[in-house]
């Protein structure tokens, strides 16, 4: 008998196929709302229609807003390689205690509730005049950009081989030009995986948005909030599902670009350090 | 690439004049401490213009880290460097005009052939005509014309070690580092291309530093051989000398087979002794040290001869044959000696008459039992 068709491996995909459909369904429901004629978030109907595609692409209090999420999670996005770069290249290779402290504290925030750090920000924020503005927020969302940028192009640079970095140098390449001729390049699948990973974050953020957002600065995600107050539009749905697709494609091509083994053996790699 | 006679140029070697010139590379007093590890303890040796050097020695011994304090990329802990005469102790790798080959090729995987081989002299400012010119040229040495706009992932391993000698070469560095340049691969293209390397060196004059922890690769194609023993130099000499007159027991035992016996010497009279081993032979060598002095005596397989009869040589000993293998060219014995000891005899074929059990004669002179001090 074919060992697929065994009955312990036949539960497995059962039960694996019930959780993938318990985990998708509510976004199969709003996907299937936004694609409906009637302006109220009734029940999902068969007739097909654009329209709250329509009105989230022209509406301004849509537009508006989404050029601001998109504005900080481009700049989010590149603070967070900025910063994540120098580090996962300092400590992908390095070994001992005080490595595996600073590998802690680059992680630590990603494990923060969006809450706590919004309602730390907020206080900061507004001391140093940057609450309700875009660096402000994109500061914020660095915090969790950070960590998940720095993952991905440790994976890529810790498969890399240091050796050729050496041999640059060697061969008359300093420091500088070593690292846009040599390691750049070949870290730059974790690169851009990262910045698409940190990009995604900030774009769906919430939390620490809902704090840190003016009305010139406001979100979608705010927007989404605050109108769900008033009404129940199936614009919303249409915004959902435009953050949905972006989510899964974004998820895809990173996965792609590191390998979802290199993230594992990064962690293994970890472990194993330990 | 085959029928290449590789001759090292030995006159070529030394510099016009008598030896007076600077050396390559001058190294004095280097050390190297990883913590409480003391990976190099303060070594000297220098490599001259045109030489071919080999650092030979165990794993573990210091020779990458040797290395790689000559490139620059490890600090030293004490010591200087100096290259072509100018001291380099505390320049960066990219200002000592060195280049290096690596056991993992450590070529830049995004770039095709061409702009690996071009890279060192695209650092160095050179003209895109020139460039070309001499990255032609290096890949004709390494023979690799034709595969300028391949990939590194689209060469075979020994394609890629030419690659990295050419990127390596092409640059003309004052010395060429090669560490286990060549261990990577397998045993037939690592021949091959010890004999292409060692042409090529020869013939463009290249001063090289090679670390190796293979003997035979070492004593083919070294003008002088460095061997290391935990961070320390055991012996700095050409090939012959180190295989036929090894400075210690270490040396004689990591260089080449040996039968090894312990004892003391007993006698002495000017170049020749008498060692009394510990399981009470007595054997004649070369050697003019103290009588009771601790001794080790070393003796090749190659030097030692089987008869049926008593031969008249300076040593016999009898012994009984264990077992015998062949061995290709020769045959290898093991006699049983009647302390209960092994001793290894290669033979030629045509004096491989021996079978399981016979009693025999084992000969050796004088001057093929090596004996060194033992602490
Ligand atoms: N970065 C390092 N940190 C700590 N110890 C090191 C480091 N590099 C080398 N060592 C130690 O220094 C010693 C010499 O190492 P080295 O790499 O020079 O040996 P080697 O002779 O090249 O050996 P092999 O033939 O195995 O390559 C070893 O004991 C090694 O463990
Ligand atoms: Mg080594």
């Amino acid at each position: 008998m074919n060992p697929r068709w065994s009955l312990p491996s036949l539960s497995y995909r059962v039960l694996g196929l019930i959780a993938v459909i318990f985990l998708l369904s509510p976004l199969v429901i709003v996907v299937w709302l936004s694609f409906g004629s009637s302006p109220y978030m009734a029940k999902p109907s068969l007739d097909f229609s654009l329209r709250w595609y329509e009105e989230i692409f022209t509406a301004s209090r849509w537009t508006g807003p989404f050029q601001h999420s998109l504005i900080i999670a481009a700049g989010s996005s590149v603070l967070s390689l900025l910063l994540a770069t120098p580090a996962a290249l300092g400590l992908a290779k390095a070994q001992g205690r005080r490595a595996t402290g600073l590998n802690f504290g680059v992680m630590v925030p990603f494990f923060m509730p969006g809450l706590i750090l919004a309602v730390g920000l907020l206080m900061f924020a507004s001391r140093i005049g940057l609450s309700g503005t875009f660096p402000g927020v994109m500061i914020a969302h660095s915090l969790w950009g950070t960590p998940i940028a720095y993952l991905a192009i440790r994976a890529v640079y810790a498969g890399t081989d240091t050796a050729a970095e050496e041999a640059a140098r060697v061969l008359g390449a300093g420091p500088l030009r070593t690292f846009f001729l040599v390691t750049l390049p070949s870290i730059l699948p974790g690169v851009a995986a990262g910045a698409l990973f940190a990009f995604v974050i900030s774009f769906n953020e919430f939390m620490m948005s809902l704090f840190l957002t003016a009305p010139r600065t406001v979100t979608l995600p705010v927007v989404i909030w605050t109108s769900l107050r008033y009404e129940v539009s199936p614009a919303v749905a249409a915004i959902a599902s435009v953050f949905i697709g972006i989510s899964v494609i974004a998820v895809i091509i990173g996965l792609r670009l590191v390998g979802t083994r290199g993230l594992l053996q990064l962690t293994a790699v970890d472990a194993a350090k330990r | 690439m085959t029928d290449v006679s590789v001759q090292p140029m030995k006159d070529s070697v030394a510099p016009p004049g008598g030896g007076a010139t600077t050396p390559d590379l001058e190294v004095q007093g280097l050390s190297k401490h990883f913590g409480p590890v003391v990976a190099v303890d303060s070594i000297d040796f220098s490599v001259a213009s045109g030489e071919f050097v080999s650092i030979l020695g165990p794993s573990g011994c210091g020779k990458t880290t040797t290395l790689r304090m000559v490139a620059g990329l490890e600090e030293v802990t004490a010591g200087r460097i100096f290259i072509r005469g100018s001291d380099v102790t505390h320049l960066p790798p990219e200002k000592r005009n060195t280049a290096m080959v690596f056991q993992s090729y450590a070529l830049f995987p995004h770039m095709n052939v061409h702009d690996n081989v071009a890279f060192g002299l695209k650092m160095r400012g050179v003209s895109k005509a020139e460039i070309d010119d001499r990255v032609a040229t290096a890949m004709r040495r390494v023979r690799l014309e034709g595969y300028e706009k391949r990939k590194p992932s689209q060469l075979s391993g020994g394609q890629r070690q030419r690659v990295a000698v050419a990127r390596a070469i092409v640059v003309e560095p004052a010395i060429l580092l090669l560490d286990e340049a060549l261990t990577n691969l397998d045993r037939r293209l690592r021949q091959q291309l010890q004999l292409e390397l060692k042409e090529l060196q020869v013939d463009l004059g290249i001063t090289s530093l090679f670390v190796t922890h293979d003997q035979e690769e070492a004593l083919t194609m070294s003008d002088r051989i460095i061997v290391m023993d935990e961070g320390l130099i055991a012996q700095d000499a050409e090939p012959s000398e180190v295989y036929d007159r090894p400075a210690s027991a270490f040396v004689a035992g990591f260089i080449g087979e040996s039968n090894r016996l312990d004892g003391s010497v007993a006698a002495g009279s000017g170049e020749t002794c008498t060692v009394r081993t510990e399981s009470g032979l007595d054997l004649m060598g070369i050697h003019s040290g103290d009588v009771g002095q601790q001794c080790a005596v070393m003796i090749r397989p190659r030097a030692i001869t089987l008869h049926a009869d008593r031969p008249t040589k300076d040593n016999v000993i009898e012994g009984v044959v264990k077992l015998w293998a062949y061995k290709g060219e020769s045959y290898e014995y093991v006699i049983n000696l009647p302390d209960g000891g092994d001793l290894l005899v290669d033979l030629p074929r045509r004096e491989a008459v021996f079978e399981r059990g016979d009693r025999v004669f084992a000969a050796f002179d004088a001057r093929d039992v090596i004996v060194v001090e033992r602490a």
